[in-house]
């Protein structure tokens, strides 16, 4: 397989991740495709399906280091930014806004490992694949997947208070 | 079913439901929930269970990201910020990778300007028409055509014509042996032509060449010859940028070896 195959097969599923991880289209696709320009300028080498989990495990480094800077940045922002109060939306607008942030919420209850598991099983991530990039045993996934897909439910489906 | 009758775990179920389990063990499962309700009820309830959570992740995805994740527009922002990343190198892992590149380039320059001084140079011939002080300058960014990876495959020893489209031909070769090599001579001919040891796999479309060879020994060289009207052609092999032409420029990179071979370039991989 070419680089430019592995490149159309997995782009769009990677960016798929990225933005349902980070909540950010802009840097999702961003940090996909810096994922990309370090294979290219990189040594890395391999089967296809190797290159993928290599892709979707930079993905995720590079996700994980942007919100520890993100988490610096609001943090100080916060401490000075005035209210602000948003336009008003479109009713259904409105209502979809609010399931996105219902949605990413549940997301970001769970811990980093079970968000992970949940959203790399959902492009297609083997058991196998699973347990590799969150370094646990195969045996363990079915375990992990069935309680981190549960949680998920349940803190969607909480009554708002 | 009695009390003394092993119930497989939360996590079997799972796999069972994700079509994760090994064939003996799912029949084994299978087996046990044609007499058991509360797993059969589990395992339905498991189902339903990812089948929700994967509409729910959905709604995470934007109505208009298929209009948005258009890969052919990334690829061109992919090659953009990887010419940005060689005019302003900083990453230590991939520094030795540059030095190759920026040393073969050096070698070569070193070798065309010499060599293009001689009369019976074959680089004089490769480089003909074209000014020895501007061969090496850096390539213009373009972005490459798209591809349409039209499937014709050929299997025995051949030679092969393929049309450049927009003045563009990627040519790409996979399992080059490591004994093997790839001459490349530029012509007058519109199209690019190849030759490859016998076993090579032929893939073209206008704009596109692809060779995939066998990775045995012993195979002989791949021999290209390049159009010299052609715009721009990249050669990669496995997938690495080897070399980069345009009528009046040539990049070679590190991950090849490059010489003269009786008026062809001649690249190898390096060890």
């Amino acid at each position: 397989m070419t680089f430019r195959e592995i490149f159309h097969d997995t782009y769009p599923a990677l960016v798929r991740y990225a933005r349902r991880m980070a909540g950010d289209p802009d840097a999702a696709e961003d940090v996909v495709q810096e994922a990309f320009v370090r294979l290219l300028d990189g040594d890395v080498r391999g089967e296809s399906q190797r290159l993928r989990g290599w892709l979707f495990t930079t993905v995720t480094n590079l996700l994980r280091d942007r919100a520890r800077v993100a988490a610096n940045r609001s943090r100080l922002l916060a401490a000075q930014a005035p209210a602000t109060s948003s336009p008003p939306e479109a009713a259904g607008e409105a209502e979809r806004q609010e399931r996105i942030r219902r949605v990413r919420e549940a997301l970001e209850c769970l811990d980093e490992r079970d968000r992970t598991l949940l959203l790399l099983r959902e492009e297609g991530f083997s058991y196998r694949e699973l347990a590799g990039e969150v370094g646990v045993q195969p045996g363990s996934v079915g375990t992990l997947l069935a309680r981190a897909r549960q949680r998920f439910r349940d803190r969607l489906t909480e009554e708002t208070p | 079913m009695n009390d003394r009758t092993i119930h497989p775990s939360e996590g079997s179920l799972q796999a069972l439901a994700d079509g994760e389990l090994e064939p003996a063990r799912a029949a084994d499962i299978q087996r046990h929930l044609v007499e058991c309700e509360d797993c059969t009820r589990r395992l339905d309830q498991l189902r339903e269970l990812a089948g929700a959570v994967t509409e729910a992740l959905g709604h995470l995805d934007d109505p208009g990201d298929t209009e948005r994740w258009v890969p052919d527009r990334a690829w061109d922002n992919i090659r953009a910020r990887r010419q940005d990343v060689r005019a302003h190198p900083r990453p230590p892992a991939v520094r030795g990778w540059r030095q190759g590149a920026a040393a073969a380039v050096v070698a070569l320059l070193l070798a065309a300007g010499a060599a293009t001084a001689l009369p019976w140079s074959p680089l004089r011939t490769w480089f003909s028409g074209s000014d020895p002080g501007e061969v090496l300058a850096p390539l213009s960014d373009a972005s490459p055509a798209a591809s349409t990876d039209g499937a014709l495959a050929r299997t025995d020893p051949v030679g092969l014509t393929m049309d450049l489209r927009d003045g563009e031909m990627d040519v790409e070769v996979e399992a080059l042996a490591d004994d093997g090599w790839i001459e490349v001579r530029r012509t007058d001919a519109a199209g690019v032509s190849a030759e490859a040891p016998a076993g090579t796999a032929f893939h073209s479309a206008p704009g596109r060449l692809r060779m995939v060879g066998t990775g045995e020994l012993h195979q002989g060289p791949i021999r290209i010859a390049l159009p010299r009207s052609g715009r721009r052609t990249v050669l990669t092999i496995d997938g690495q940028v080897a070399a980069e032409w345009t009528p009046t420029e040539l990049v070679v990179h590190g991950v090849v070896a490059a010489d003269s071979l009786d008026g062809a370039l001649r690249l190898r991989r390096q060890p």
